[in-house]
Formats: structure tokens, sequence, C-alpha cells
């Protein structure tokens, strides 16, 4: 397994119950995010952000984490998946725009890493590399590509 | 030869008549027009180089290494305004949807009144049009490869009479794998790296990868060199060797964001730079139909609908990754997933604004984050307004059950009366989820100093030899995707500088 350093312990943890809590198990299809490893995923992504971004993500996991706490009377992590759910709702159904764009921002980390995998997608419908006809080369040309 | 921090086993010293900075719609054009005029021509890219090979076509591994800083680059204002910035070799034509439009003859014209530029007008443009539209293979593509979602809106605007028009992409055998955003897997869209670029290579440039250009070296009121950093893509794009180019002349094309950071922390003065920041805001529309969409297999986007040009508005199609495209529609949990599972049955559009609002960008070196502020005018939010419903006019017209907004006041549309009703609601900007894909203007030409920061050839003002061909030299927005209006202004300015130099 990876090691990771940006979600490692405790804001791993926090980070496993939201993306537990976005794509939770049961309902229109069966696996959540509890069914995969997504942490190395979403610590590959969010690695590339500015260094600056970086460092202000451990302090939106604690804002979630105690948030809660003081909303909802229970830390994030201690929640029942439903109970996570409905918190981070309010999220996204805030009047605040900054409240709003949380929500929005993860949602998209949790998804990327999900959806990224083919099995995930494939339970959407989705089918990577759609290609019209089915007729993809799946690389270049070779006369197009510049020595390296 | 493209060398990449792999290659790089200490600090290196160049020596050649033009270093261009950039591989965009910008700097490769100018690297390749320069070096087929048998200038000698070294390129820095602060990017990696990959080749169709080295992605999959998923947004992760795209956007941690073909997007700056994650696809986070943002601008601060009413609302934030999400920026997409290319940062390899290729640049921001790399991630690209591929559509090409030549700038509007309204444009040109807007542009001799306002700022004298009386040598751009569409005939002395158009051998350069020709000649930019011959290298990335302009052409158009057939229905089926444009996707069902453009499919769905020509229905719409015929039921409602108004017109739908397949766009013109710069593509070869393009089969529509649906990918535009994070690399053509195929290889078909002809982007600067797959076509400008290693042209520029055979014909002598020397490209240099992971190279971060940190400074202009000026003596005496002319450009005389680069200092640059070779960097270490993983470690942060930390600087691991230095550079230097000993050079005659430069050309920036870092980008509208980064060219006026980059000239001003060289030390060039002048008002304008950083200023006039437009951005064409953008949205995204989606329905969900009755019939199977599949709107992923196909190009990304596909067609346009120019019924509203005269009111500012654009409409042109989007399609991208689920990931991305739920992240953004409402659902959190169980919710998500009864969303997530009708994906095959939604088709997506997008609209453009053609803003008049301008925004910034700031000079701020921490981490080198970009900062830029854009504060979205009254009139160009109504506008963003207006697209939404008229996009979701026409889906409604081709029989769309339910349409999404973005709009956080009314997300969902469950009729046509609906899409009348968003007409007259009153909306705030923090409703709005704005996203932008061409920023431009920041490093304006004018004929007079007073008003811009380059001359009608491409030159800054007050210094010798230095010169910009990006986004940035475009003085105002478009109206229309701007990479066919950036690589002709670039063979426009190299054109000019090999002259210059007896070529």
């Amino acid at each position: 397994m990876a090691k990771l350093t940006l979600f490692s312990g405790t804001k791993g943890a926090i980070m496993k119950a939201i993306m537990n809590a976005i794509i939770p198990r049961g309902g229109a299809f069966a696996p959540g995010a509890a069914d995969f490893d997504l942490l190395p995923r979403t610590e590959a992504y969010v690695g590339g952000f500015n260094p600056l971004i970086r460092l202000g993500f451990p302090f939106l996991l604690r804002y979630i984490e105690y948030g809660a706490l003081i909303r909802a009377g229970k830390r994030f992590t201690r929640m029942s998946d439903d109970e996570a759910t409905a918190y981070l709702d309010t999220f996204e159904e805030s009047s605040r725009y900054y409240r709003r764009t949380i929500a929005l921002a993860l949602k998209m980390v949790t998804m990327l890493a999900f959806y990224d995998i083919d099995e995930n997608a494939s339970l959407i419908g989705y089918t990577h590399l759609g290609h019209v006809g089915g007729k993809g080369k799946g690389r270049a040309p070779r006369r197009t590509r510049a020595k390296r | 030869m493209i060398r990449q921090f792999r290659d790089y086993t200490g600090s290196v010293t160049e020596e050649c008549d033009v270093c261009v900075i950039g591989t965009g719609a910008g700097g490769a054009v100018a690297a390749k027009e320069l070096a087929e005029r048998g200038l000698s021509v070294v390129v820095l890219e602060e990017g990696g180089y990959f080749t169709p090979r080295d992605w999959d076509g998923k947004p992760v591994r795209s956007l941690t290494t073909m997007w700056r800083d994650g696809g986070l680059t943002a601008t601060m204002g009413n609302p934030p305004v999400s920026v997409t910035l290319g940062k390899c070799v290729g640049g921001t034509t790399a991630i690209n949807s591929a559509t090409c439009f030549r700038t509007p003859d309204a444009i040109l014209r807007k542009w001799q009144t306002l700022l004298g530029l009386d040598n751009l007008t569409s005939e002395t443009l158009e051998p350069y049009f020709a000649r930019v539209e011959k290298e990335i293979h302009v052409t158009t593509l057939s229905w089926d490869v444009l996707g069902n979602s453009a499919r769905i809106i020509k229905r719409g605007c015929d039921r409602l009479g108004l017109h739908c028009r397949p766009l013109r992409h710069n593509v070869r055998e393009c089969v529509g794998a649906g990918t535009c955003q994070f690399g053509c897997t195929d290889g078909a869209k002809q982007s600067t790296d797959i076509t400008y670029v290693p042209k520029a290579v055979a014909a002598g440039a020397r490209v240099y990868a992971n190279c971060r250009a940190e400074k202009l070296i000026i003596r005496k009121g002319a450009v005389r060199g680069v200092r640059a950093a070779l960097i270490d893509p993983s470690r942060d794009d930390k600087k691991a060797f230095s550079m230097e180019v000993a050079c005659r002349a430069v050309v920036v094309a870092c980008g509208t964001l980064i060219t006026p950071q980059f000239l001003r922390k060289s030390g060039i003065r002048n008002r304008h730079i950083g200023r006039h920041l437009q951005i064409h805001p953008a949205g995204r529309v989606c329905a969900i139909m009755k019939e199977k969409v599949e709107g992923w297999k196909g190009v990304s986007q596909g067609a346009y609908v120019d019924d509203y040009h005269d009111e500012g508005i654009a409409l042109e199609g989007i399609f991208i990754h689920p990931s991305m495209m739920l992240s953004a529609m409402p659902g959190i949990g169980k919710k998500h997933k009864e969303l997530a599972v009708k994906l095959p049955y939604i088709a997506a559009f997008g609209i453009m604004i053609h803003d008049s609002t301008e925004g910034r960008v700031y000079r701020w070196r921490p981490s080198r984050l970009i900062m830029s502020k854009y504060l979205i005018r009254r009139d160009d939010m109504e506008k963003f307004k207006k697209a939404l419903a008229y996009t979701a006019r026409i889906f409604f017209a081709a029989g769309a059950e339910k349409v999404f907004t973005g709009i956080s006041k009314m997300p969902w549309l469950e009729s046509m009366e609906d899409a009348e009703k968003l007409l007259t609601m009153k909306v705030h900007p923090s409703h709005l989820e704005i996203l932008a894909f061409h920023p431009l203007g920041t490093c304006r030409m004018a004929a007079r100093r007073e008003d811009g920061v380059v001359d009608k050839s491409g030159e800054v003002y007050g210094m010798k030899n230095l010169y910009v061909a990006d986004g940035s030299v475009v003085p105002t927005s478009l109206g229309v995707n701007p990479q066919v209006t950036i690589m002709t202004l670039a063979t426009y300015i190299a054109d000019g500088i090999a002259k210059k130099f007896g070529r």
C-alpha cells in the first residue's frame, strides 16, 4: 500500500468519512466509497494542487470534523453514514457560496477518485473512451510525434 | 530535441537568436515560424512533455500532470471563477476542446476603433489565418462524431426555429473518444504538441520542458536573455538546476494569467500590464432526457448555436467525464447515486458570455499562486442567466424531462414555463457557478503606448526586442474560442520578428 502523507492518520480518517458520506454503500448501486482504497488516488490528485492550496486542505478537513460537533453535536467521523450525508447536504443546500463551494470541492475530490476506477464508472453506464462506433486507435500515429 | 527533467544533469547555458517562453497557442507557433525562417531558437516550457501514450484520457492523471494546479486556478471575485490552464508542452491547446473560430470581423473593427490596430484587418490577417488552419488541420466533423448532445440541441433548435451548426475542430481522423480535455488518447487533436512543436524541433529549435523562466536579463533598455530554473516535477516543481539563455530577442508566451506577473517581476513597467482581463464566463446546462444519450460518445464540444450572438451569448456543446459532471450536479449520498445511474440519459450543453467585465492579474508571488480578480458586472450576469434559460428552452423543445442550470436559487427546471420564469428571475452573482476557459487581454496590443503594453508588432513598449505572443495580447474578449486568434497573432508577430532579423 502506498504511504500516505497528506491523508495519514486523523486526516485520512476524516477524508474517508467524507467520501463514505458522499458515496455510501447501497442505494441505486451497491458499492460505496468504503469498498475501495480511494485515499492513494485522492492523495495523488490533491498532491497536484498548488502547495499553498494543498496546505489548506487539512484545515478544511478539520472544519468539517469540528464544524459537525458545533452544528450537529457530534464529530463528523463519529456520525453514521446517514447523519454524515445529511450534514454534508446542509453545505450543498446552503445559501452561502463558500459552503456550497466546500461541498463541490469535496464531491469533486471524492468522485474523481471513485469514478476513476472503470468498474465504478461502468456502474453508472459510462464506458471510458466512447469512440463513435468503437473505432479508436488508442494511440497517436507515429509520424506526428516529436523526437524525445 | 525535447529535453525533460530526467535529461538534466546540471546547470545549462544556451545561446540563440530568439528565446521563446511557452509552448501553447502562442509560443509553439512563434517558435516554429522563427525556426523555419532560419533563426536559432530555444524554447522554455514550465510543464512536462507527454505523448498520447502517456495519458489515459481520465481526469486524475491529466489534472495532476497537464493542468496547472490540478485545475484549481481561479479568479477572486463574486463568485470566484475557475479558469482552466494547461501546463505541459502544448499548453492549454493540449487540454482544450479543439474548437476553432477565426476572429470575428466586428471584433477586428472594434480593435481598430478602440486601439488603433489598423494593421489587424480581415484582409491583412487572411494569409495568417489560412496558414494556421492548415497547420492545425481545421476541419468540420460529421454529426455522428459530434455526439448525441449536439444532435439533441439541433433537434430543439429546429423546433424553435434556431440554428445549430457543427463546430470546426483542429483534428485529424477524429473518432470521438470524448476525452479532449484530458489528453486525446488517439493523438487526433492537432494541439501544438502534435503540430507546431515537432515542426519547430525539426527546424532546429531546442525545447526545454520542466524549465520555468524566472526573469528577463535586461541591459541598456533591451532584453539580452532569460534566467530560468530547471524544475523537478516530482518535488513540487522545485528548482534543481539553473539555466541561462543569452539571446537577441525574447518572445514571452506564458499565457494570459502568467505573462503579466513575469513581465512585472522582470521590471517591466506599464499601467496596462495585468489589467483588462476578460475570460468569457462559461457555464453548463444538463438535461435529463427520455432517450439514451451517452453524451461521452463523440467529441466533447460538438456544435454551437449563434442566434444569440448579438446579445453577447454563445451556446456551445460540452460533455466531460462523469466524475466532474456529477460533482457539479446536486446530490450527496443516495441522492447522488440515484442521479448518477441516469448518466446515460443526461445531455449537456455549454454557455459562454462575450464579457464586458474587466478583471486584473496581481503581482503576488508566494508559492507561484496566480492571483487575479474578476468581479462580474451586472450586464454580464444578466447575459449569463439568459444563456442558461435559452439553453434550457432548447432542451425542453427537444423533449427534456428536467433541466439542471447550476443556479443555486433554481437548480432544476421542470418545464418550458420554468425556463421562462428563470428569464425574469432576479439572480445574484453568488447564485451562479461560473467557469472560464479563455483568459485574454492582460498585455493588450495597442497603437499607442498610453493604451496598451505591446505595439502593433507585438514588441513591448519601452523594451527593445521583447515580444509578447499569447492570449494576453488579444485586446478584448472575442465571443468565440480564441485559439485560432492567438495562433494567428503569434504567426503575425513571428513574421515581424523574422523580417526584423533579415529573414
